[in-house]
């Protein structure tokens, strides 16, 4: 695929490239409607963060970027997803090629049970790269992208089972970010972790919007006005509102965006 | 105001607390219980069986049963099986039987007046060949007979009657053999043997005919020699250590059938029970020596016995030897098993000795008269480490053999216990049914737990299940009767179908692919018809296959060959239906290890840009691994304790080939063939509870070191 192009500029309203583009996507669980007609753009090498009540969707929306919704089997879809102005549900995209573009991390943190170092390039392995200078390169890099280098960098071959769950939500982090992806999905990667571990990851998001687009889904709001350059806000499977964090949490101009920010309901 | 928890405590009262601490405690006790019944029952069961099998190797023993001074000067004395009645014959033909705790003469009997006997030549069946002085020999047998009265009480009579008197015969030593009318008399002359043989013949029309002859052989320095039990062999030893097997025919004379050459002084000989084997007593010990192809050759010896055997008795009962020794002690050596079952000592050294005619008694004279009795606990003299695990010279083989062959039609026969082709066959069987099953049903598992639609694998897992609740027997009989004579026909087919399926499979799932989509999950929709296409065409070509390489018939071209048969019950039929048997088991437990594998290890895989497949053999195979492991070593020790399938389809061959043609037996089918004629306590008996305790502890140990093993690699692999 070719690198995207800034459908925005055509129109001269905005500088930011768009990075991902929902048109009117409709998703269905079997019989039942999951998305309703969501469209939004996600801007490049920002973060973009999705919050909503519970079964709102934010989350089945997040899976749709990089079609994990596909392992479901049940599930159909309307619309389209464009990622750098290409159709990813196109009968010629292939799945394999968006994954690796389009990394993730997951809520719970779901290292695998081998060593520190092959977590890391396990991405960089099934892509065929076996070659141990990249290999060690990679890990340095991604390690260190995911601030946990100085933490592990002794026990490179230790068990990643042995982490903290902080520890191991990092490093999914690393592994997500070692195949050099362009979007990064964090389906609330920080709801199982206490506070000092969520703030040393949320400072992380923060650095690497400089290099990688990310979409988080959270349930914690005071997380999305941290880290979030725009936040998204989902109600029963419609995107109700989407606009920087700020004016989001400030002043909404949707009355539903309001009491959910303000804490009315939730 | 009432605090909150106060309202909390009223909420359980003290008497539900106390029933649910109750419940607790006795459900924890329960639990334990259960946990100890079951282990206690393993080791009560290996106590059972060990407690049937260890008299195997319990040492035999003899127990001094009496001590008297009997009559003095003896040319033959023995006693019965009951220790009740001893005789004796002296040199003036006077027959005394006494009764033995008692000492009391209860019958006398003149055998002949005014003769002697030169010599006398008992074996422990109580018929004595006596050489008198005037020339003739009698065949004279000592008949006890046991009763019973009402109050179970015993009583033993004797009698005694000369079963044959031969006339115009020298003084040497001799030894007579009769049966009917026919007779074999073997007597030592000057310089060497004579051999008088009669032989009647019933012709067509109820004449009857009788054949005899007289002939000399010159044996310089004869020292001993025996004539077997059914009159057609006689063996000679010289003092130059020559010895010599004859074959004795009334019409053909006397010829000799196989010799050999000793190094040491031969001292004595005997046919061991069932005349296929001579123990010889020389300066080195005890040599068993066999006719191979008109040679004698020493098939097993016992070596290193403090002091050299003088004289030999064979046991009437099994294939046990009694020697005593120029020590004056008496052994009881085992043909077979090569062991010195006991060795009995008096404080004075014994000069001559007799066995009774169970092999269960010894009676022999010490200094001054004293005749002592032991009575022998020799239960199971056959059995030794040596006929159990390694290789043995039988009679009649011409190279030391792994064999089992317990029975035979007659009593004389040599058993052969060898344990080994009943494990080899239980490990082959095995062995080709896990070739079998572990791939389909790993794969099985595989496609079911992670590629197949959810809504029919609710289906298929129960399924594949319920194949396990087919009783065995039912497989093993459609396995015998109805799949055997099928693929007898068909090995070319069967061979070509293991190489064809898979190409067909793989080649027309990459058509079909290629042509229209394939839904996910559902696969199986297309591969079943490819398989029954992939067998059709197996069958088709491999007709064609045999035709055209093995000129119609397989089995023939084979045999021709390898001159090796093709068996209908063989190993092909038995991979099929034990491989039937052990896949469900394999398939469930791998499927639920695999699908065991948490979902977002999975997802996080494929997140990655996994392929399924990748994902599969990088994530979800490794993290299964455990379980699988322990499936495939569950389905190994199910398949090595299966029985009836074996028992019916295997043919029950105890033989030691990797051969896929081949039958086999394994160690369970043995059991169940064998238990109905194994006599209680018997050495069978006692062999088979042995082979039970060793399929019990092989599957112990199998299923031991999978849990071992599956615990090390699920820690490996644990989950965070």
């Amino acid at each position: 695929m070719k690198n995207g192009t800034p459908s925005q500029t055509e129109q001269g309203e905005t500088v930011t490239t768009t990075s991902l583009e929902v048109r009117d996507l409709n998703l269905f669980y079997g019989s039942s409607q999951a998305l309703k007609q969501v469209s939004l753009e996600i801007p490049r090498h920002e973060v973009t963060a999705f919050i909503g009540p519970s079964g709102c969707g934010k989350s089945t929306l997040l899976r749709c970027f990089n079609r994990m919704n596909d392992l479901l089997g049940y599930v159909r879809i309307e619309g389209k997803i464009l990622l750098d102005g290409e159709d990813i549900y196109a009968p010629d995209c292939d799945v394999i090629e968006l994954r690796r573009r389009v990394g993730m991390v997951f809520q719970k943190s779901n290292p695998f049970p081998m060593s520190i170092y092959e977590n890391v390039v396990y991405g960089l392995r099934i892509g065929g790269a076996n070659e141990k200078d990249v290999l060690d390169e990679a890990v340095e890099r991604s390690l260190k992208g995911a601030a946990l280098w100085e933490e592990v960098k002794d026990r490179l071959k230790d068990s990643a089972l042995g982490l903290s769950g902080g520890q191991m939500q990092r490093l999914c982090i690393a592994r997500a970010i070692a195949v050099n992806p362009e979007v990064i999905l964090m389906d609330e990667p920080c709801s199982a972790l206490d506070p000092i571990a969520t703030a040393k990851v949320e400072e992380l998001i923060l650095e690497l919007k400089d290099s990688y687009t990310v979409v988080i889904v959270t349930h914690n709001m005071q997380q999305a006005s941290r880290v979030a350059d725009r936040t998204a806000f989902m109600y029963l499977g419609e995107l109700i509102e989407f606009d920087e964090t700020e004016i989001i949490f400030t002043r909404p101009a949707n009355r539903r965006t309001e009491d959910y920010v303000t804490g009315r309901f939730g | 105001m009432v605090p909150p928890y106060f309202v909390q405590e009223s909420l359980v009262d003290r008497k539900t607390r106390r029933r649910i601490q109750i419940m607790d405690t006795g459900a924890k006790w329960m639990i334990t219980l259960g946990g100890i019944a079951v282990i206690a029952c393993m080791v009560v069961m290996i106590i059972l069986m060990a407690d049937v099998a260890w008299p195997l190797f319990k040492q035999a023993s003899a127990t001094k049963e009496h001590q008297a001074a009997f009559v003095a000067e003896t040319v033959h004395y023995s006693f019965d099986d009951y220790f009740e009645r001893a005789y004796f014959l002296d040199e003036s033909g006077l027959l005394t039987v006494t009764s033995i705790p008692e000492n009391e003469v209860v019958f006398q009997r003149e055998l002949r007046s005014n003769a002697r006997i030169m010599s006398a030549h008992a074996n422990p069946d109580h018929v004595i060949t006596c050489v008198w002085d005037d020339g003739t020999v009698t065949l004279e047998s000592i008949i006890f007979k046991t009763e019973y009265d009402d109050q179970g009480q015993r009583s033993t009579r004797s009698n005694h009657e000369t079963v044959r008197s031969f006339g115009d015969m020298g003084t040497g030593e001799a030894i007579a053999m009769v049966q009917d009318q026919s007779s074999v008399v073997v007597q030592e002359t000057e310089n060497g043997l004579a051999v008088h043989q009669v032989s009647m013949t019933e012709d067509l029309f109820g004449d009857i005919e009788e054949t005899s002859s007289v002939e000399d052989i010159g044996l310089p320095g004869l020292i001993a020699f025996d004539v077997s039990h059914d009159r057609s062999q006689l063996v000679t030893a010289q003092t130059n250590g020559q010895l010599t097997l004859w074959a004795l025919d009334p019409d053909e004379g006397v010829a000799v059938s196989g010799s050999a050459q000793l190094s040491g002084a031969i001292h004595d000989l005997t046919f061991v029970y069932g005349d296929a084997s001579i123990a010889v007593a020389d300066d080195h010990g005890l040599g068993i020596w066999m006719p191979l192809n008109g040679e004698l050759l020493e098939i097993r010896s016992l070596k290193g016995h403090t002091s050299a055997f003088q004289k030999l008795i064979p046991s009437r009962r099994d294939k046990s030897v009694f020697a005593l020794s120029s020590s004056g002690s008496v052994s009881q050596i085992h043909a077979t098993s090569e062991r010195e079952v006991l060795e009995i000592r008096a404080p004075f050294p014994l000069s001559s000795f007799m066995v009774n005619q169970q092999g269960k008694g010894i009676m022999a004279v010490t200094q001054g008269n004293q005749y002592w009795f032991w009575r022998l606990d020799n239960p199971h003299p056959d059995v030794s480490f040596k006929t159990l695990w390694l290789p043995v010279w039988y009679e009649g083989y011409p190279e030391p053999v792994f064999t089992w062959q317990s029975s035979a039609a007659t009593d004389d026969f040599e058993p052969k216990t060898s344990l080994m082709p009943l494990l080899f066959g239980s490990l082959k069987g095995t062995f080709y049914s896990m070739i079998f099953a572990l791939p389909i049903a790993l794969l099985g598992a595989i496609y079911t737990s992670y590629l197949m639609d959810p809504k029919w694998k609710r289906w298929v897992k129960p399924a594949v299940e319920l194949m396990a609740a087919i009783p065995t027997v039912v497989i093993g009989f459609l396995a015998a009767l109805w799949l055997a004579p099928r693929l007898e026909d068909r090995v070319p087919a069967v061979f070509m179908s293991l190489l064809l399926v898979p190409i067909v499979v793989i080649v027309g799932m990459t058509l079909i692919q290629k042509w229209g989509k394939v839904r996910l999950g559902r696969e199986f929709y297309w591969v079943m018809p490819l398989v029954a296409l992939g067998v059709l065409l197996s069958l088709g070509i491999g007709e064609w296959f045999q035709q055209w390489m093995f000129d119609g018939d397989f089995r023939l071209w084979y045999f021709e060959t390898f001159s090796k048969g093709v068996d209908q019950r063989n190993c092909l039929v038995i991979a099929f239906a034990l491989g039937f048997a052990v896949i469900p088991i394999i398939f469930t437990i791998s499927e639920d290890a695999l699908s065991n594998v948490p979902a977002h290890i999975t997802a996080a895989s494929l997140a990655l840009g996994a392929t399924p497949w990748q994902t599969l053999r990088r994530v979800v195979l490794p993290i299964a691994s455990p379980g699988i492991f322990a499936a495939a070593m569950i389905g190994f020790g199910r398949a090595v304790g299966e029985t009836m399938i074996v028992l019916m389809a295997t043919g029950n061959t105890p033989i030691m080939e990797w051969s896929i043609f081949n039958g086999m037996r394994t160690l369970s089918a043995n059991i169940a063939v064998e238990i109905p004629e194994a006599p209680v306590d018997g050495s069978l008996y006692r062999i088979l509870f042995l082979t039970a305790l060793l399929l019990f502890v092989i599957t112990f140990i199998v299923n031991t070191a999978a849990e071992f093993v599956r615990h090390k690699l699920s820690k490996k692999y644990k989950q965070a």
